[in-house]
């Protein structure tokens, strides 16, 4: 059976109520309608993902792992969502890649001391890439805000090594050190605990960190290799040196929690035994009962909208959005032609990035077709189609902006904004539960 | 309709704005095939408010030599006949990538009006911006305001807001196959033009033999000897026109072929800047892209130098006039009088044939002779349905008239696999037959 559909069967399952039991063994875990003792029963688990300031594409990854597998209690967060309404209704927080600066600036020491109390109460955090960086014991503002973890980066350096390519996605200044990146694209990884019968798999890394932890009984596993598709951003034996035999995985208890940290990016959605890597770990982690401080049925700021958008309204609402969205993706495909990038804070964006936000949400536009009606926040139609009409323009202005030689920072600054606003909104009504028994408007 | 298609057929109507998309019948195409099979049957469909179809073959945009062209089917406002026009360059393609197989426009709007068609969406947009432009203003306009350069127009310019008989849609920057005054059809409906930009993506049934078979049928043609040729001026002297290659050579910048098509039956001039210039332009508007051979050696003919033919393209393409009824009715030989005699043009063009194809394509076979005897009636009996075919199944009608490698027989062949109906020469002489009448 396809490895996705196997845990979409299972997330289904779960979302019904019936009970399951998640049992760890000695190669693998395995998943049973009978409780054993050592079993933890299982959750259909909320996840928050965060698309907040500061993140870049990746984690529309973690969307599209997700959604194939069946995983579709989501939440979209941004760094007001962290801030003001904290995490404690959630079971899973990830954190994808992007400016991990930009991301602890945005979040703040509200931010932080609210992903910190998620985990302490129970909460589970996977951090991917710069995700995996957020936590990381630091005396560097702002990420001084977080140090909730000990562990020491591999490709920390006073003095960089030569770069034999991609010169500007190579290394990030880190005050009077910098970080650097031996590889791009696929490495190696072994295995250390059960959460794959697969001893050795394959991930991709964009910037992601060796890591070196104290207790190694903490290391699920580690870099032990390169492949054909790996792309080396320095000499091999240097990125050899940096990377292989140090920690790829980690897991790090913290009060009735735990932080995961991915060096690679295992929701890659071109990685499938990666994404199961994820996968039995959030469901092994949430068999454990977390300690709400709200109830399960109650979401605060994530509550249900009461808003009932069925018929011609839901149609001219849907038609609208796909309007403006094949505006963006005509305007953004008119970039692609054009050798320019931009640095938004510590990270380097090209114009192929603004397409990812808008395919990942186009082909989801016939789905949403296909609905009978939605239930909406008040105002969050309206909110949606500004926002795709404001994407449209400022990805318009970046065109005429290359063409008559202007700067187009501000501009490409705003549109990746507004494409991670756009995003996050269109989740939300994406993700929300099908509607039974409509009453037409 | 699930292969080879969008499954989309829009109806426009431009004195209520109201749109309305109706999915391709299987039993549609099953009995008309596609192409002008079809645009002719919609034709038919809304008559009393004497619509423009514009449509796709069959087999546009895949992987089928020269399945390069949509048609726009309308009945002359000139003739007043029933008129297919290819749609040519890379505009045909387009149309089917941005989600419609065809498009249906009546009505008469207010106000200038343009059609925006893209992923499957259609809008009718204000164009009194543009309004008044010419051809080349107004498609710069549209693709800046778009943001993409590769956006494919179908405009026209003041002669068909003029409402000219002469008048053309042209295609992007460059004249058409419009000999039938479509152009003021478009203007008679303050329809300025339309615009096109699409992604989209074309199931075909069985992908892998469809594309073996594509590459087999390929091969075939490639052992023709004209692979080695290139352009407009091989096409004329091939035709029997003594001299052409060194007239034309001076100015010639490059050749350009119609999507997947295997000869280049463009050629693109420089007038403004040495062709031979190996480096990008300097100059904002060096040349104009030439595909008419007939009005090309029409405006040779009466004694023009190469280098005033091509500046008399590039202003009948501004102006959206045709230039072979240019060339034929001016009756004046310098470049400034021929401009300058476009407002006020008159008298009949001659139509050969029938009068329901372009004679934009030449009216006898080009390198090959196809086991014709020479016979007058036969050779235009031949031409017409080759015609009718190429507009059928989405075929570059220039290059059906040099090819006789791709067949009616395996055009249906690469059509049954590539929809797994069971499309058959009895279906297609009806639906060429049909065409004819």
């Amino acid at each position: 059976m396809n490895l996705y559909q196997s845990y979409a069967d299972i997330n289904y399952e779960l979302s019904q109520g019936k009970a399951r039991y998640i049992i760890k063994g000695d190669t693998d875990i395995r998943i049973s309608g009978v409780p054993d003792p050592e079993c933890r029963r299982m959750r259909y688990p909320k996840i928050g993902i965060y698309a907040g300031s500061g993140t870049s594409h990746s984690w529309l990854w973690f969307v599209d792992m997700f959604e194939k597998m069946g995983f579709l209690n989501l939440f979209f967060l941004d760094e007001t969502a962290v801030k003001n309404y904290g995490l404690d209704h959630l079971d899973v927080m990830v954190i994808s890649g992007g400016d991990t600066f930009a991301v602890a600036e945005s979040l703040g020491q509200r931010g932080a001391e609210n992903i910190k109390s998620f985990v302490v109460h129970g909460g589970i955090y996977i951090g991917s890439c710069a995700g995996a960086y957020l936590p990381m014991n630091s005396s560097k503002k702002p990420l001084n805000m977080f140090n909730f973890i000990d562990v020491k980066i591999t490709n920390l350096s006073k003095t960089l090594p030569e770069s034999v390519r991609d010169s500007c996605k190579f290394c990030t200044s880190y005050g009077c050190d910098f970080v650097f990146h031996p590889v791009r694209e696929e490495v190696r990884l072994k295995s250390t605990n059960i959460f794959t019968a697969i001893s050795e798999f394959n991930a991709p890394m964009y910037g992601g960190p060796g890591m070196k932890v104290s207790d190694t009984t903490t290391v699920l596993a580690y870099y032990c290799g390169f492949t054909e598709k790996t792309s080396f951003l320095v000499n091999e034996a240097i990125a050899s040196k940096t990377l292989v035999g140090q920690a790829a995985i980690v897991r790090i208890p913290s009060g009735k929690g735990c932080f995961y940290l991915f060096g690679p990016h295992l929701e890659h959605p071109d990685y499938p035994y990666a994404n199961k890597y994820v996968a039995d770990a959030i469901f092994w982690e949430t068999g454990k009962c977390k300690e709400m401080t709200i109830s399960d049925n109650e979401k605060s700021k994530f509550a249900v909208g009461t808003e009932i958008l069925s018929g011609k309204r839901a149609n001219d609402f849907i038609r609208e959005l796909k309007r403006e969205l094949s505006n963006s993706r005509i305007a953004a495909s008119g970039l692609e032609f054009i050798p320019i990038r931009w640095l938004i804070g510590k990270k380097v964006y090209e114009p192929e990035k603004i397409r990812v936000f808008l395919e990942s949400m186009w082909k989801r536009i016939k789905p949403l077709e296909k609905r009978e009606g939605f239930k909406i926040k008040p105002g969050l139609t309206e909110q949606i189609v500004k926002c795709a009409k404001q994407t449209t323009e400022e990805i318009r202005k970046i065109k005429t902006g290359v063409d008559n030689s202007i700067d187009t920072l501000n501009s490409a600054t705003l549109a990746f904004d507004l494409l991670h606003r756009l995003s996050i909104s269109f989740f939300e009504l994406y993700f929300q539960d099908p509607i039974d028994n409509i009453v037409p408007h | 309709m699930e292969y080879l298609s969008t499954d989309k057929i829009l109806v426009i109507d431009l004195a209520t704005s109201e749109i309305e998309e109706t999915a391709l019948d299987e039993s549609l195409v099953s009995e008309k095939i596609g192409g002008a099979g079809i645009t002719k049957y919609l034709y038919d469909k809304f008559q009393n408010d004497d619509p423009i179809v514009i449509g796709t073959g069959l087999l546009t945009g895949t992987t089928c030599p020269a399945s390069a062209i949509g048609l726009i089917t309308a009945k002359s406002p000139v003739t007043g006949k029933l008129c297919h026009c290819p749609i040519i360059y890379k505009v045909g393609i387009e149309i089917k990538f941005s989600g419609y197989d065809h498009i249906v426009v009546k009505g008469v709007s207010d106000n200038p009006v343009y059609l925006w068609i893209h992923d499957g969406v259609a809008d009718i947009s204000d164009a009194s911006e543009i309004w008044g432009k010419d051809v080349w203003e107004s498609t710069d306009s549209l693709r800046k305001h778009v943001g993409d350069d590769l956006l494919q127009t179908m405009i026209i310019g003041k002669a068909g807001e003029n409402r000219s008989d002469y008048a053309q849609i042209c295609y992007n920057y460059w004249s058409s196959p419009d000999r039938f005054g479509f152009g003021k059809l478009f203007g008679s409906k303050k329809l300025k033009g339309l615009a096109f930009r699409g992604m989209g993506l074309i199931e075909v049934a069985d992908h892998e033999n469809f594309v073996r078979r594509s590459l087999e049928i390929l091969k075939e043609i490639k052992t023709n000897d004209f692979m080695t040729k290139k352009g407009i001026a091989e096409i004329a002297s091939a035709l029997g026109e003594a001299g052409i290659k060194e007239w034309l050579e001076p100015i010639v910048h490059r050749h350009s072929a119609d999507y997947f098509t295997p000869y280049a039956t463009n050629t693109a001039v420089f007038l403004d800047e040495d062709p031979k210039r190996v480096e990008e332009s300097k100059v904002a508007e060096p040349g104009v892209l030439i595909s008419d051979v007939p009005a090309l050696l029409a405006f040779k003919k009466l004694g023009l130098s190469a280098e005033d033919t091509g500046r008399a393209f590039k202003a009948c393409a501004k102006y959206g006039i045709d230039p072979a009824a240019v060339a034929e009715l001016s009756g004046k030989s310098s470049l400034q009088e021929i401009v300058d005699s476009f407002d006020g043009l008159s008298g009949t063009v001659t139509l050969k044939g029938k009068g329901h194809f372009s004679s934009w394509c030449p009216l006898k076979p080009i390198f090959n002779n196809f086991g014709l005897s020479g016979d007058a009636a036969k050779d235009e009996t031949w031409w017409e349905r080759r015609q009718a075919i190429a507009l059928i199944f989405g075929i570059q009608p220039i290059f059906s008239i040099m090819c006789p490698e791709l067949s009616e027989e395996k055009l249906l062949e690469l059509s049954r696999i590539g929809t797994e109906l069971d499309l058959t020469q009895d279906i297609l002489d009806r639906v060429v037959a049909d065409l004819l009448k």
